[in-house]
């Protein structure tokens, strides 16, 4: 009898061992354990009037890289436009006068904020703020067009 | 006891018969709908005093916690095989399937991480929690039920040893444990089976495989998020197989039924618990 | 007096809640201490209910029923009180109840093992004990599945007087045994009763067994009892319910008829009842 317990004991905690072996090896190898470490990460404040499409968390690129995360978005009521307060990863610095610009991955997919180097012997250091180019609005895109065609006829007819 | 088992099978057709009473109507009607809310809301009730007698059991179940270690090895460590194997399989087919598809969009590295959170959202605690009802629940409602068919229930309770405390709890707690155990054993050797139709098989690099799996699959949000849902299959499958048990009826053709039993409303919890999961919480 | 009662009942009725078919109509028996006394009747006449009663796997309605069972009124009885009660008392069930997954050893050793504090040695002394007392020592190994039915009993026996219980109940001990083990399985029930000074109660429909070794006995017929006396009282007794039960072995026992008949009706039992009442 004695000896049918300790076998049994032995394989329930054979249950357990190895399911820990599982949780190892996933952590280990099959999945990604947390994020990137955010409190590294330095982050820059940037103005846009637009963002059109943008959310938390999604990417800030440098030709195509990722180079840092949205960490939040929110609404300037006293200058009235958009704020979004970028976290980017150390090991990518940029010039002082890169640009910041909103860009789509294709017209229905989903945006991105694009670093565009700038030329500048300064970095830009945490805590710094920039003034982003906004998301470019189909809508505004095509109304702009046809009012421009529309005031070139009026120019003809006159 | 023979007077009392008489009529305990006499509940059952009279119960059907005030479903089945077959008049046209709209009363009729509207008196079977309340009939088949009332007996789900009786049954509801009936299953949470009994889960809450076996909570108030749990300090004594700590104190005694052998009898879980045993049951855990009856109920979790007899079901590894079948998790094992199931699991290549599972990771076999996912791999191929997730092959096929992405590889007509050009994505085939990333069958690796597709599968894996898939694995670890969906199908890990899903396929684990079926498959947990139909080797381990089912054994554990027959066992319980074979205890009351030949009375060794009654006989812990004469011999003032509390039966819910003896067998029942040691039981439902061994699930609630053992079903998050053999998840997390399904998903890696899931993976495993995945690795070896993706990289081996079909010949995709495996450097890619890692890399991306590690790249889209967290850990906090993917695998915490399936294991989370795992603990509460747990619970649901093992509590609603051990209240079969305990309630079926005391004869061989009872037990077979309550086994029965475990299984389509086991089987069915689950379903409905992962979508109410993922719908709200993840 | 009222100290010399193992067990007190009292205008005993019950009903099943949920079907409202009454089982008991009120009914008064007394078990004296250091007596056998049996409750004869067929299935349905309600004394597996009676038994259900005593022991507190059913609760006692409060509708004027009174059940005293070794001083402990068990009318709203609270759990703790319930399971201190049930240390003193050992049961033996009609369906083997021994545990399946255990040797016999464990089977016995089991109420040991629960509420005493005894240890290992001590308990194996104490098991070696029972079962030599039911003359099974030697199968201390085995399972109950490698036992016969007879044997299966008298292990059942030995694990329900394993802590020395005040109050033996037997439900139908006598069932589906060979001459041989009724024989042996009735002289255990009488010599535990006289060796260690406790009180029994046997629920049977076996007649002869019965009369053997009880001191008293209460004949029940659908919730009531229809006649009580010492054997040789019943044995003159001239109550035609009772004397077609005692002396219809022909026929066998009641409760080879099919149920549901108005076979009561036809022997005019509800005036007998009344009568008796």
């Amino acid at each position: 009898m004695n000896k049918t317990r300790d076998r049994a004991d032995l394989l329930a905690g054979l249950l357990i061992i190895a399911a820990a072996c599982s949780m190892v090896f996933i952590a280990m190898r099959a999945a990604s354990l947390g994020e990137y470490d955010d409190s590294d990460t330095y982050s820059v404040k940037v103005t846009f009037t637009n963002i059109g499409q943008l959310k938390e968390q999604s990417p800030v690129k440098s030709s195509g890289i990722i180079v840092g995360r949205i960490d939040s978005l929110a609404f300037d009521s006293e200058e009235f436009e958009a704020v979004a307060h970028l976290e980017l990863y150390p090991r990518n610095r940029f010039p002082s006068d890169s640009s910041f610009s909103i860009v789509s991955t294709n017209l229905l997919g989903d945006q991105y904020i694009n670093v565009e180097a700038g030329g500048a012997d300064e970095l830009l250091e945490d805590g710094d703020a920039k003034v982003g180019n906004s998301a470019i609005i189909l809508e505004e895109l095509i109304s702009k067009f046809l009012f421009d065609k529309a005031g070139e006829e009026e120019e003809s007819l006159l | 006891m023979g007077t009392a088992k008489r009529q305990e099978t006499s509940v059952e057709p009279t119960a059907a018969m005030s479903v089945n009473r077959r008049r046209v109507g709209l009363v009729a009607s509207i008196r079977r709908l309340g009939w088949l809310l009332n007996s789900n809301i009786y049954y509801a009730g009936q299953v949470f005093w009994f889960f809450m007698g076996i909570m108030k059991r749990t300090p004594q179940i700590i104190g005694r916690f052998g009898l879980v270690w045993r049951q855990i090895y009856f109920v979790g460590t007899l079901s590894m095989i079948i998790i094992v194997v199931s699991a290549v399989f599972i990771g076999l087919v996912l791999g191929l399937q997730f092959y096929t598809i992405l590889e007509r969009y050009g994505q085939a590295q990333v069958v690796g991480a597709a599968a894996a959170i898939t694995l670890y959202r969906e199908l890990g605690p899903v396929l684990a929690a079926l498959l947990f009802i139909g080797c381990a629940c089912t054994a554990m409602t027959a066992a319980i039920g074979q205890k009351r068919a030949t009375s060794q229930i009654q006989a812990m309770a004469v011999m003032a040893v509390d039966p819910i405390e003896r067998e029942i709890a040691p039981r439902f707690w061994a699930g609630v444990i053992s079903l998050p155990l053999l998840t997390a054993i399904l998903m890696a050797i899931a993976i495993f089976g995945t690795y070896l139709i993706a990289v081996v098989h079909i010949g995709l690099d495996e450097g890619f495989f890692w890399s991306n799996m590690l790249r889209f699959a967290s850990f906090n949000n993917d695998v915490l998020s399936g294991m989370f849902k795992s603990v509460v299959f747990g619970v649901a499958t093992s509590l609603t197989a051990v209240f079969q048990g305990y309630h079926a009826t005391p004869t061989a053709e009872g037990v077979a039924h309550a086994t029965t039993k475990t299984v389509i409303i086991g089987s069915l919890l689950v379903l409905g618990l992962d979508f109410v999961l993922t719908a709200f919480l993840f | 007096m009222d100290k010399e009662l193992a067990v007190s009942v009292k205008n005993l009725r019950f009903a099943y809640a949920k079907r409202n078919n009454q089982v008991l109509h009120g009914l008064d028996l007394e078990v004296r201490k250091g007596q056998i006394v049996a409750l004869l009747g067929g299935s349905g006449s309600g004394k597996s209910t009676i038994l259900s009663l005593i022991t507190g796997q059913n609760d006692v309605q409060d509708n004027g029923s009174q059940v005293k069972v070794l001083g402990y009124d068990m009318l709203n009885i609270s759990r703790r009180r319930l399971y201190q009660m049930r240390r003193q008392i050992g049961m033996m069930f009609q369906v083997s109840s021994l545990f399946t997954g255990m040797s016999i050893f464990d089977n016995v050793a089991f109420p040991l093992r629960e509420h005493s504090k005894l240890n290992e040695e001590q308990i194996k002394d104490l098991v070696m004990l029972k079962l030599h007392a039911v003359g099974l020592r030697n199968s201390w190994r085995r399972f109950p599945s490698e036992l016969s039915g007879g044997q299966r009993r008298r292990i059942e026996l030995a694990r329900a007087v394993a802590l020395d219980p005040d109050l033996m109940l037997y439900d139908e001990p006598f069932t589906g045994l060979d001459p041989i083990s009724l024989t042996v399985s009735r002289d255990l029930i009488r010599d535990l009763n006289f060796g260690l000074g406790i009180t029994s109660i046997i629920i049977t429909h076996d007649v002869p067994e019965t009369f053997a070794i009880a001191d008293y006995v209460y004949v029940l017929w659908q919730g009531k009892i229809v006649s009580q006396g010492t054997p040789a009282e019943l044995m003159e007794s001239d109550q035609p319910l009772t004397r077609q039960f005692i002396k219809g072995e022909t026929d066998g026992p009641l409760p080879f008829h099919m149920p549901g008949s108005s076979y009561a009706d036809d022997l005019r039992l509800h005036e007998h009842a009344g009568t008796q009442a």
